[in-house]
């Protein structure tokens, strides 16, 4: 037979092993409340350090292969993630006023963020390594009415080689300058 | 004598210019003469002008309902 105790504090019925000890009369969970209370600062300082001692030291590729166990598991596990999205809802449905006051938060952070310098880099990326995307782009500059996925990828690959051959044009061109 | 390619519709005029453009363009590759390479571009170009005329040829409706020429 197991052994119960009620917690003055909480009034629950609890077995004793969520009891701090046989003597004490708070259960464990209120114990933790209660010290939290109390010492909310000194918690939440102590926190904010073994946070940053434990990430501080991430390479970014540690932070690529963290990234892809993520996606992994997202993949892998479609219910959960149903799940978590149901009480997500559940929660902005439940409190509105908190959800729209966290979003206008969230849009002047990314307003005064500039993703300018960031975009280039990534377009100077796709320039040099003739991606896919970037070669959509210079095909439908001046064509309004198609869109990427209109094109095929046929298409894209005569304009790779035409695209390589113009930059190969252009380096023979500088090299005889210099 | 130069030699005479017959085309009936715009998919054999995009591979017979992009094979082309191939063409000239390995021949680049092997003598690096500047004007193979331009008519390398110049093949190239047509056949991407080609499949263009092609793409926004499909996307259109209405008037004129069907181009021979554009069709597969």
């Amino acid at each position: 037979m197991e052994h119960k105790r009620i917690c003055p504090i909480c009034n629950n019925f609890k077995s004793l092993d969520k009891f701090i000890s046989n003597i004490s009369e708070k259960c464990i969970s209120c114990y933790k409340k209660e010290y939290y209370l109390k010492n909310r600062d000194k918690t939440i300082q102590r926190s904010k350090e073994r946070y940053i001692k434990l990430f501080s030291n991430r390479t970014d590729e540690i932070k690529k292969k963290a990234c892809i166990d993520v996606a992994r598991w997202r993949k892998n596990n479609p219910d959960k993630i149903k799940l978590v999205n149901k009480r997500k809802y559940a929660r902005v449905k439940a409190d509105p006023e908190r959800y729209r006051k966290q979003l206008e938060a969230s849009k002047k952070l990314h307003s005064e963020r500039s993703y300018k310098e960031s975009n280039q880099k990534y377009r100077d990326r796709s320039k040099q390594n003739l991606t896919d995307n970037y070669i959509k782009r210079t095909l439908l500059s001046h064509i309004i009415k198609l869109s990427y996925s209109d094109i095929p990828q046929e298409l894209i690959d005569i304009k790779r080689k035409e695209l390589k051959l113009i930059n190969q044009l252009k380096e023979q061109s500088n090299g005889q300058n210099n | 004598m130069a030699k005479i390619i017959k085309t009936s519709n715009i998919t054999d005029v995009i591979n017979v210019t992009r094979d082309m453009g191939d063409t000239l363009n390995n021949m680049f590759q092997k003598t690096k003469d500047l004007k193979v390479a331009h008519q390398s571009v110049d093949a190239y170009r047509t056949a991407i002008s080609g499949a263009k005329a092609q793409l926004i040829y499909k996307k259109l409706t209405g008037s004129p309902e069907s181009i021979v020429f554009f069709e597969d």
